[in-house]
């Protein structure tokens, strides 16, 4: 071959590879550009979630129900981490993470991967890892939920899981708001995919939690949980609730339900005392749902205050049945049919009235619905419109039977009642404030409505007092103090039919009157000493609103001798 | 350099080597006194802003461990001083409840007043 075509054999060739070189290039770099940016990205790039701070949760006075502490977790990998240091690490972690050298190098040899070797340990231990210099040992951050309080309140308050994320209470309703949003960050791994910190870069910034203040006041609800535990020491019972709340703003200033639980130590209680039966658990409210018979008649004008009720008979016939009094009362005006509790006259007083007015008067109260309240798996009760009544309904709905109703649901309708007749939709979360203390969302005045008018909810009002002053709630009733109420002992239904020996024992009323301050609602759940309510709910009652009333410092409105 | 032997008939090369050489040296110098001053005049403040940084790292890291013991400390309060703890405790403490009806009001006209007691009429049995 002569030079000069050998010459241009090379150059052809030459550009022949330029060519395909070129042409690769253009393959990679513009028409696969976005595939090769995008693995590169994978093998490069790490995204890495940092949780903010959760929120605390506290109450109006200021106490804090939960809050959350730095802590770290120490990981390990023994994939990553060369078998000759083991011995080493082993003898440099055991002391922060108040293990054996022993411990850690059997789980080094047990585990496959990335493990835990230690929760919950103090911040200052990821300086100390730190300083070990080795690929395979970490540390990362986490959060400690505290429950200072214990078990008060806990069914409100609710609990975390492993992960920090809340599974009942408000820590479940208020996830979002408590957990915040986690920041996120980018960084890049070299070739030996070992992290470089120097290109860590802030994708999204994070948000920490919100707290939540409560409208319970801790030393209200301390009360309300310590006289329900006496009460059940007392009568025994399968359990209890009562609720306290400001009619005139639904306010709940305590929400108790026995047997409770330690947020903090959720494992120790079986599962059936996790939900808080002042809001998941509906009963039929017995006799404290006369009081809203008398208010649908008394609004209708079918019955006027002063009338003179035939209680007489012993019972009432209807369709059939005949439904027992306690006694024969003959004729009583209509505040001693309610002070008596009378069957018969509440009967006849619902058979007054017409059976969509009574519908309409019932609903207005809010029953058959949910309230509405911060709190998940709230109950809705049972109540079943006219298109569902037999003939017995009416007379069973005048003495508390074919409804149910959640301690919080009789504790709303209550309220409306001392709240000349607005019902205030009731609300647990005031505010949700940030790390700084200002307030984020404040507190929306909740929807209310006009359930019934002012003078028929004052002359109620004035009947319900007659229960506690010469009635069957006298155990109620709270020294210098005019205390409406009304007690109501109800026989649980199960399976579909009323089971003996099984009730539940309930006390609804409110103080001081005129210008109620506090709604109480108490029921006690299958009481075993005594079942009447007379004898369980209304002196449990009377010894939360006498010491709500002294906590509050309010000067009694009767007062006696002067000394 | 110094030429410390030469032969008598080389003493032209002595003058020129020790003039070139002490004229190289004297640059070299100036050279690294101007690097040095440029040098010191830049790393200088620069360093006092690392040390700074390095200070206020330490302080921030301070600052946050007085935070969290703060923290903690407040939750162990929180716990010591609950309602429901101390009311369990009254009779430790040597305290007692205080019923509604011993407490006594103080009057518009300055006397202490009993509060009334509702009536005490015997209660039937067995009311719903």
């Amino acid at each position: 071959m002569v030079p000069r075509a050998r010459f241009v054999v090379v150059i052809a060739v030459l550009a022949v590879w330029t060519a395909a070189v070129v042409g690769r290039l253009f393959q990679v770099q513009v028409l696969q550009s976005r595939a090769w940016e995008a693995e590169a990205a994978r093998q490069q790039e790490r995204t890495l979630e940092v949780q903010e701070p959760r929120g605390d949760i506290r109450t109006r006075d200021g106490r804090i129900l939960a809050g959350s502490l730095e802590r770290v977790a120490v990981w390990a990998n023994p994939r990553k981490l060369s078998r000759a240091w083991w011995p080493e690490v082993a003898d440099r972690l055991a002391p922060l993470v108040s293990q054996t050298r022993t411990a850690i190098l059997a789980q080094l040899e047990e585990r496959d991967g990335f493990f835990y070797l230690a929760k919950d340990l103090e911040p200052e231990v990821a300086r100390e890892v730190a300083r070990l210099r080795h690929k395979g040992v970490g540390t990362l951050p986490m959060e400690r939920r505290v429950y200072p309080h214990g078990t008060l309140a806990g069914p409100v308050v609710g609990f975390v899981d492993a992960e920090g994320v809340g599974q009942a209470g408000l820590e479940s309703s208020y996830e979002k708001t408590l957990g915040g949003a986690a920041a996120v960050y980018r960084l890049f791994r070299d070739g030996k995919t070992v992290p470089t910190p120097l290109d860590l870069r802030l994708e999204k910034p994070g948000r920490p939690g919100l707290s939540l203040e409560l409208s319970l006041d801790s030393r209200v609800q301390a009360v309300v949980e310590q006289e329900l535990v006496r009460t059940l020491a007392d009568v025994g019972g399968a359990g209890a609730s009562a609720v306290v709340l400001d009619p005139r703003t639904g306010e709940i200033l305590a929400l108790a339900s026995l047997p409770s639980y330690d947020p903090g130590h959720v494992g120790d209680s079986p599962r059936r005392d996790w939900r808080n039966r002042a809001v998941e658990d509906a009963v039929e409210p017995g006799s404290t749902f006369k009081p809203f018979i008398v208010a649908a008649a008394l609004g209708t004008g079918v019955l006027q205050p002063w009338e003179i009720v035939d209680c007489s008979g012993g019972g009432v016939q209807v369709a059939g049945e005949f439904i027992h009094d306690h006694a024969n009362y003959g004729l009583l005006p209509l505040r001693a049919v309610l002070a008596k509790s009378s069957n018969a006259g509440a009967i006849r007083i619902a058979h007054r009235v017409g059976e969509q007015q009574l519908d309409e008067a019932i609903r207005l109260f809010g029953f058959g619905r949910p309230t509405g309240i911060e709190l998940p798996a709230e109950a809705s009760g049972i109540y079943r419109g006219p298109a569902g009544w037999s003939a017995l309904s009416r007379a069973g709905l005048a003495i508390g039977q074919e409804v149910s109703t959640s301690p919080l649901q009789l504790a709303q309708a209550y309220a409306a009642i001392a709240n000349d007749g607005v019902l205030v939709k009731p609300t647990l979360v005031l505010a949700t404030v940030d790390r700084d203390g200002t307030i984020v969302t404040p507190s929306h005045r909740p929807p209310q409505r006009r359930a019934l008018a002012p003078e028929v909810a004052r002359a109620l009002t004035e009947m319900l007092t007659a229960v506690v002053e010469e009635g069957t709630g006298r155990a109620a009733a709270v020294p210098g103090f005019r205390v409406a109420g009304k007690t109501g002992t109800a026989q649980k239904a199960v399976g579909g039919s009323y089971a003996a020996g099984r009730h539940a024992a309930w006390f609804a009323g409110f103080l001081p009157v005129p210008n109620p301050e506090f709604v109480i609602v108490v029921c006690i759940d299958e009481p075993e000493v005594t079942f009447w309510a007379a004898d369980v709910a209304a002196p449990a009652f009377g010894r939360i609103a006498a010491r709500i009333v002294t906590l509050r410092g309010m000067p009694p409105q009767l007062v006696g001798e002067r000394t | 350099m110094r030429v410390l032997s030469r032969l008598p008939s080389n003493d032209w090369l002595e003058r020129p080597l020790d003039g070139r050489w002490r004229r190289w040296l004297t640059w070299c110098c100036l050279g690294a006194a101007l690097v040095g001053v440029v040098l010191a005049s830049f790393v200088a403040p620069r360093q006092a802003v690392v040390r700074m940084r390095y200070e206020i790292a330490r302080l921030h890291e301070h600052v946050d461990r007085l935070e969290r013991d703060h923290r903690r400390l407040v939750l162990e309060r929180e716990a010591l001083s609950s309602p429901a703890l101390l009311a369990g405790k009254l009779e430790d403490l040597g305290l007692t409840q205080v019923g509604a009806g011993r407490l006594l009001a103080l009057g518009a006209d300055g006397r202490l007043q009993r509060p009334a007691t509702s009536p005490a009429q015997p209660r039937p049995q067995g009311r719903r």
